[in-house]
C-alpha cells in the first residue's frame, strides 16, 4: 500500500508546521481559531510560535530595504495619538503581574486577536527617572504618575534586589519623612497613592531600598537606598 | 545600549506615554516597519496608511511584547507585517507571477551561506539556502509578500492541497536547520 501525504494534513500533525502557518497567516478561519484555542493550554507551542515569529522577523530585516515613509505621516499620526487621552497598558497587564494566569492567557489571546482591553485612561502629569546610588548598581526604574487620580506606575527597566532582599518604594514631599508606598514584586506596579498624599507631587523624591522579605519592619526606610528621583511635570 | 535595548527602552517609555520616547521610537523604526508594509502593499499610500494604524498600535499597546515573549523588533515587524497582510486580503490584491528562474530547482548553500550562518540573525537565510531554491521561494512569496496558498496556487499553477504539502514540509526541514 503506497503511502501518500495527506492532501490536507490535519492540525495536530506537525504543530511547528502549524505554527509556522499560523505566523505566515496561511490557515483558514477555522484553522486559525482552533489553533489559538490550543495555543492558550500549550506553552510549547506558545514558544514554538515565538521561535517562528523571531525567525521570520529576522528575515523581514535581512532582505527588506527600508523606506522613508512621507513626513505629513507622522504629523497626522500625532495628531491622530495625541489629541485624545490613551489607554494605560499597564492597567491590562496588571492581572499578569499579579500572577493570576488565566488572565494572563486571557490577555495573551486580546493581543494574540488584537483586541482592546477596556481600559480607563491614564494621563500622567509627573515622571521621574529613579537613578541608581552608588550601591544601587545598575538598578533603572521610571515613575509616571497621574496626579488627578493619584494612580503611579513604576517600571523597572533593569536591575535587581541583592540575594533575600526586596525593593521598596517611599515617597518623600518636602522635608516629610518617607512614606512607604510599598514592596515592589516583578518589573512593573500599578499603585494608588492614598488619598492624603496626592498633593504637592511636583518636585516630590521617590526612592527605592532594600528591605527585608516583607518590607520595612519599622514604617522607615532600613537598608540602602538604592536609586532616587525627583517628579517633575511632563 | 545597543539598539535592541534602546529600542525596548522606549517602548518601555512609550508604554507611560512618553511622547518624546514614541517620536524617538518612530524615527528609529519607521523606515523598517515602512519597508515591510511597502512589501506587501507594493503602493505607498496604502502602506502609509497601515503604517499609521501599526504605530497607533504601539502607543496603545506598547507592553505587549513582554506578554507574548517577543523581542522589540520581532514585535513591531509581526504587527506591521501581519496589518499589511490583512490590507492586503482585503483588498484582494492578486499575486504577482512567479519567475520561472525563482523554481528551478538548484544549489546546496554556497560558502556565503555558511558565512552569514555565523551571525544569529542570518540564520534564517542559511536555512532557506538549505532548501531547494523554488521552496525557499514559497516561503519569501508567503511571509515578505504575504501570499496565501491561494496565491500562491495562482501563481505556480499548481494544485492548492499540493502547495500546501510542499510548503509544511519545508517549513518543517527549515525548522530543524534553525533548531540545530
Amino acid at each position: 500500500m503506497s503511502r501518500k501525504p495527506p492532501s490536507n494534513p490535519p492540525p495536530g500533525g506537525a504543530p511547528s508546521a502549524d505554527a509556522a502557518e499560523y505566523a505566515l497567516g496561511l490557515m483558514t478561519e477555522n484553522e486559525r481559531a482552533e489553533f489559538e484555542a490550543r495555543l492558550v493550554e500549550d506553552a510549547d507551542l506558545r514558544a514554538e510560535l515565538a521561535a517562528w515569529q523571531t525567525a521570520l522577523a529576522d528575515l523581514a530585516e535581512s532582505e527588506v530595504a527600508p523606506a522613508a515613509p512621507s513626513p505629513q505621516l507622522r504629523k497626522r499620526l500625532e495628531a491622530q495619538l495625541f489629541a485624545a487621552p490613551r489607554a494605560s497598558l499597564w492597567q491590562s497587564l496588571w492581572p499578569y503581574a499579579a500572577g493570576g494566569v488565566a488572565a494572563a492567557l486571557v490577555l495573551w489571546a486580546a493581543v494574540a486577536s488584537d483586541l482592546l482591553l477596556p481600559d480607563t485612561p491614564l494621563r500622567p502629569d509627573l515622571r521621574s527617572e529613579l537613578a541608581a546610588t552608588p550601591e544601587g548598581g545598575n538598578l533603572s526604574v521610571l515613575a509616571a504618575v497621574d496626579s488627578a487620580t493619584g494612580r503611579l506606575e513604576i517600571v523597572r527597566l533593569d536591575g535587581a534586589p541583592p540575594e533575600g532582599r526586596v525593593f521598596e518604594l517611599w515617597l518623600i514631599v518636602g522635608d516629610s519623612a518617607p512614606v512607604s508606598l510599598g514592596v515592589l514584586e516583578g518589573d512593573t506596579a500599578l499603585l494608588d497613592l492614598p488619598e492624603t498624599r496626592r498633593a504637592d507631587l511636583a518636585g516630590a523624591t521617590l526612592a527605592i531600598s532594600d528591605e527585608p522579605p516583607g518590607g520595612s519592619p519599622t514604617g522607615a526606610p532600613t537598608g540602602s537606598v538604592r536609586a532616587a528621583g525627583t517628579l517633575t511635570a511632563s | 545600549m545597543t539598539p535592541l535595548e534602546e529600542i525596548e527602552d522606549l517602548l518601555a517609555r512609550v508604554a507611560m506615554a512618553d511622547r518624546r520616547a514614541f517620536g524617538k521610537l518612530y524615527d528609529r523604526t519607521s523606515a523598517k516597519l515602512f519597508g515591510v508594509c511597502l512589501r506587501v502593499l507594493n503602493d505607498r499610500e496604502e502602506a502609509e496608511e497601515v503604517l499609521q494604524e501599526v504605530f497607533v498600535t504601539v502607543w496603545n499597546k506598547a507592553d505587549s511584547y513582554r506578554v507574548n515573549g517577543l523581542s522589540p523588533m520581532t514585535w513591531l515587524i509581526t504587527i506591521t507585517r501581519n496589518r499589511a497582510v490583512d490590507r492586503r486580503r482585503a483588498r484582494k490584491l492578486p499575486p504577482a507571477p512567479i519567475e520561472t528562474a525563482d523554481l528551478v530547482p538548484d544549489r546546496r548553500p554556497g560558502p556565503e551561506a555558511a558565512a552569514m550562518a555565523r551571525s544569529e540573525q542570518a540564520r534564517i537565510l542559511a536555512c532557506l539556502g538549505e532548501l531547494p531554491r523554488a521552496r525557499a521561494h514559497l516561503v519569501r512569496r508567503a511571509y515578505l509578500d504575504g501570499d496565501s496558498y491561494a496565491d500562491l496556487a495562482q501563481a505556480t499553477g499548481v494544485k492548492l492541497n499540493t502547495v500546501r504539502t510542499w510548503l509544511r514540509r519545508s517549513l518543517i526541514s527549515l525548522r530543524e536547520c534553525l533548531s540545530r
